[in-house]
């Protein structure tokens, strides 16, 4: 091709995609209805987690609450900007096409990532120190497989007489049991909760419905919030209170889990940490995922934090990339008879993909182009950013998918650039799936471990002998070094992920008696057995958490990042901080508290507004210095008039309502008003209140 | 008989005003210019023609000669932006006003704009009255349209007297909201400084028929064209500069409130 037919063709895809518009859909939706009415739709059956006709959705709108006007959508959680429902397929164009609409995104499923670990991260010290605590009056919560309630790690002897009648559970919500009506108090649309006070009259009759199977959060749950009972060894933070969730581990059941732990924690006045051992390669890693912005949403005011698992993919080849100037091929090789993957560039570049099958088919899809391949060994379904730029990052996304390839078949695939090249990064969506013959360990941080205000965790060694059951056992990895499998940094955007790096090889924690247990991780008692992953690394961060918030329950996401990365360790294992492999270092729950320093409280007031925009009142969380006794709520019209104040005496931290009246009880029409906290000569940062009825 | 005038149309208007949405029209008081900002609005009674009088009293069209345009931006405590045009020929002008503000943590937009259609006409020597159409066009975070209808009033005399009346007329731009009837009273005098200086005072009271009603006052002196001013409320304090060049007028502005300092910027231009 001649440099100016080159051109030619450029300035034609240029042209093309500008008047392509922006599609709001994700390149899956769009394999799924395509617009080219020869193309061979994708089926949803294929994948095996979809209902026929019908797809469940995240969604993100242009207005808070939006999802409630969306045609076709039944929503089933909706939190701000982003919502998660349920679609026909036959109503993808119309929401698409609909104003409102920012972005839709098929949801996938998640998977779960997995004595000596807890006194290696310093807890005891902060446990016994001055002032010292085990994580009392803050909430643990575990999204994850479910919990064994009936785990003496989790139960509590009251009244001292040596049965414990207790639950530590304050909530369990089971999303994996069939409704009863149980979950619909606590706004949830399916399976059932159960309060501590079910959870404990269980005990006397010795079952109870919700159970873990799996096993995997009963053991995340002990390692971040156990108290040991039972003949093994505290988690992080033995007192800390649990709030569970079984989840099905879909996204949009993952988001909704984690707003449920966070509403309970609220209406206790309680902070809150939230444990996600579990993630998934879908998405464009670097933060812009629906997933992940839906969950950096929920971690809006101060005493919330989440920590998620890095994930246990370094190995797993499952990343390729490259800056593609010149033809480059890579080599995509399934597992199992489904495998996705997506690469994705910036906007400037556009690549031709030839995609060859082992039966020696061959396609070639442009940008801005979708193919369909019928080959001898497999189908194969591509999208080459049909849809522009995605409205989420402004990066293209070309998608790929493969069914009923044999297992080890070698599928060649080629990118050209065509114009310009550039960066092009791209995963295997799920690594059980298949991986890259030339894949690498970076970039492999699972979402939304990439998500911005989460803490992402890696995991090092800390065991690799013990005792079971069944006689000696080793493994391979030296204690103090990275484990091999955990994920490494950075996202694709170059934020440094992980955060840092907990133990999480092997780890001895609790066990649930309705999972099936592998003799030779079993321990002699048969309550606790050993479990590796970074899936058991980030509870150990979690629990640490929880002991910060309970030393300082103000404290934002940001402050308990700062205080546990700046508190991690460095030694020979870890090298030069922050690198993109351990963060900054190893869990260290002394340094984390010496870094939080004396805990002097905010030196101005913190206003917070819980919501936006407002219809009938407008709710802010506060917090006053230390030593201020008074406060001011004012709020100013945008010229700058004062039109409503309320003074407060007392409460250092609480909740607020301004009825969204002035001072004289006149309504405040739609607009846009500024809120401010004056305090002790100070003030707290303008909050803008957009009031929209 | 004009102060008679002027004092009895605003207790017959204030009588019609009523309790409405508070703040309805605050786009169109963020269209003022940076002269009026740096007066804290006092300059209600002050007619000086001019594109700004759309936005300040639509009476003062009655004074513009030839044709003349106004530009102005600033930023509104730091969390807004505030951007405005205007053209006036004489007895007539047109206005638009946009006010944006684009959180950095991704939080609600708020975009909202407003049109000005001003009419000044001199009814007796020293005496104008004027009129306004509004046109609201709320676009985030949801989309709407209103519009209200003003009038206004100018005497000079040994003491200036304005008056402007809002939303006799009016159709909100959110459902179930109320455009309420509100009344601004302005007050002017020249003060004696020996020349070349001249320097004038100014008062004024808005919101009246609200129950949030405001006062300010101003003082302003020009040497040449150099003008200085400052003005003050119970809890604001702004300064201004202006300079003269030819056909051209810069007016800045700074406000000092409770809130972080507002800023803004005009150019007119005198063709």
């Amino acid at each position: 091709m001649t440099k100016k037919s080159r051109l030619i063709l450029l300035a034609i895809l240029i042209f093309g995609l500008a008047f392509a518009g922006p599609e709001k859909m994700d390149p899956l939706l769009r394999l799924l209805s395509p617009p080219d009415p020869n193309l061979t739709p994708l089926s949803l059956e294929l994948l095996g987690w979809g209902a026929p006709g019908k797809v469940r959705v995240l969604v993100e709108t242009r207005d808070f609450g939006g999802a409630w006007r969306l045609p076709g959508l039944s929503p089933s959680w909706v939190a701000g900007r982003y919502a998660a429902g349920v679609v026909p397929l036959s109503a993808l164009p119309e929401l698409a096409d609909h104003p409102q609409l920012v972005y839709l995104q098929l949801v996938r499923p998640t998977r779960p990532c997995l004595d000596v670990s807890v006194p290696e991260v310093g807890a005891p010290a902060v446990w016994q120190g001055p002032g010292g605590t085990r994580g009392g009056g803050v909430i643990v919560g575990i999204v994850d497989s479910g919990i064994d309630p009936f785990h003496p790690t989790f139960r509590v002897d009251r009244d001292g007489d040596g049965f414990e009648e207790g639950s530590r559970i304050l909530f369990l919500w089971d999303q994996n049991l069939p409704a009863d009506g149980s979950a619909a108090a606590y706004g949830c649309t399916y399976g059932q909760v159960f309060t501590q006070g079910e959870i404990e009259a269980a005990f006397a009759g010795g079952y109870f419905p919700s159970t873990d199977t799996m096993g995997h959060g009963t053991h995340v749950a002990g390692i971040a919030a156990g108290d040991g009972s039972g003949g093994g060894w505290p988690g992080v933070a033995p007192e800390a209170n649990l709030v569970i969730v079984n989840t099905t581990f879909f996204q949009d059941s993952v988001l909704e889990g984690v707003t449920f732990v966070l509403d309970r924690a609220w209406e206790l006045g309680l902070p809150a940490v939230v444990n996600l051992s579990l993630g998934t390669h879908a998405g464009p890693h670097d933060g812009t995922s629906l997933f992940e912005q839906a969950l950096d949403s929920l971690v809006d005011r101060p005493g919330r934090a989440v920590v998620v698992a890095a994930g246990n993919e370094a190995q797993e080849q499952l990343h390729v990339g490259a800056d593609v100037h010149s033809p480059i091929s890579w080599h995509l090789v399934p597992q199992s008879s489904w495998v996705a993957a997506s690469f994705w560039h910036p906007p400037a570049a556009a690549f031709r993909l030839q995609v060859l099958a082992p039966s020696g088919e061959e396609i070639t899809v442009l940008p801005g182009q979708q193919a369909y391949l019928n080959a001898a060994v497999g189908q194969v379904w591509v999208d080459n950013a049909s849809g522009g730029p995605d409205p989420r990052n402004g990066d293209l996304e070309i998608y790929l998918t493969l069914t009923g390839a044999p297992a080890g078949s070698r599928w060649r695939l080629t990118f050209t650039p065509v114009g310009v090249g550039g960066r092009v990064d791209g995963w295997i969506e799920d690594s059980r799936e298949g991986y890259f013959l030339e894949g690498d360990a970076q970039l492999t941080i699972a979402e939304p471990g990439n998500a911005q205000r989460v803490i992402t965790v890696g995991a090092y060694v800390t065991k690799n002998s013990w005792t079971s059951v069944v006689g000696e056992q080793s493994y391979e990895g030296e204690v103090g070094g990275l484990a091999s499998f955990s994920s490494r940094g950075p996202t694709r955007d170059g934020r440094l992920k992980p955060e840092l790096c907990a133990p999480g090889a092997w780890i001895a924690s609790a066990r649930s008696q309705a999972a099936q247990v592998a003799d030779w991780t079993l321990l002699p008692g048969g309550s606790y057995y050993l479990l590796l992953g970074t899936s058991m690394a980030a509870p150990h961060v979690a629990g640490a958490g929880a002991l910060l918030l309970a030393l300082e329950s103000g404290l934002s996401w940001d402050e308990l990042r700062e205080a546990l990365t700046q508190g991690a360790r460095a030694d020979q294992w870890v090298g030069a901080v922050p690198n993109l492999s351990w963060g900054w270092g190893k869990l260290s729950l002394p340094g984390a508290v010496e870094a939080l320093g004396p805990s002097p409280g905010p030196e101005a007031p913190t206003l917070i507004l819980l919501g936006s925009p407002v219809a009938r009142e407008a709710r802010f969380w506060y917090q006053l210095p230390r030593e201020v006794s008074w406060a001011e709520l004012r709020i100013y019209d945008l010229t700058g008039r004062l039109l409503w104040r309320k003074r407060l005496v007392g409460e250092a931290r609480g909740e607020l309502v301004w009825p969204l009246l002035t001072g004289g009880g006149n309504p405040v029409a739609s607009g846009l008003y500024l809120a401010v906290l004056v305090s002790g000569g100070t003030s707290s940062p303008i909050v803008r209140v957009v009031v929209q009825r | 008989m004009k102060f008679w005038l002027v004092v009895l149309t605003t207790v017959g208007l204030g009588l019609l005003a009523g309790a409405g949405h508070v703040g309805v029209g605050t786009t169109f008081r963020l269209g003022l210019d940076a002269w009026d900002l740096a007066l804290v609005g006092a300059a209600l009674a002050l007619p000086q023609g001019g594109p700004g009088a759309v936005f300040l009293n639509p009476a003062g069209l009655a004074y513009q000669g030839g044709l003349s345009a106004l530009s102005s931006y600033g930023g509104q405590f730091a969390v807004a932006s505030v951007s405005s045009l205007a053209v006036a020929i004489p007895w007539l002008g047109l206005g638009g006003v946009v006010v944006s503000s684009e959180p950095e943590d991704g939080g609600v937009a708020y975009h909202s704009e407003g049109a000005a259609l001003g009419v000044g006409v001199p009814v007796a020597p020293g005496f104008a009255l004027g009129g306004r159409l509004k046109v609201l066009h709320p676009v985030l975070p949801e989309e709407g349209w209103g519009w209200a209808v003003d009038l206004a009033a100018l005497i000079q005399g040994p003491v200036y007297f304005g008056i402007l009346v809002e939303g006799l007329l009016s159709q909100p731009a959110t459902p179930g909201e109320e455009w309420p009837v509100s009344a601004s009273l302005g007050l002017g005098l020249d003060l004696p400084l020996p020349p070349p200086v001249v320097s004038r005072l100014a008062l004024v009271v808005t919101g009246l028929g609200e129950d949030t009603p405001s006062g300010g006052l101003g003082v302003e002196l020009w040497a040449g064209e150099l003008g200085l001013r400052a003005g003050i409320t119970s809890d604001t304090l702004a300064v201004g500069a202006s300079l003269g060049w030819g056909m051209f007028r810069l007016h800045l502005a700074a406000l000092l409130g409770p809130l972080a300092p507002t800023l803004r910027a005009s150019l007119i231009v005198n063709f």
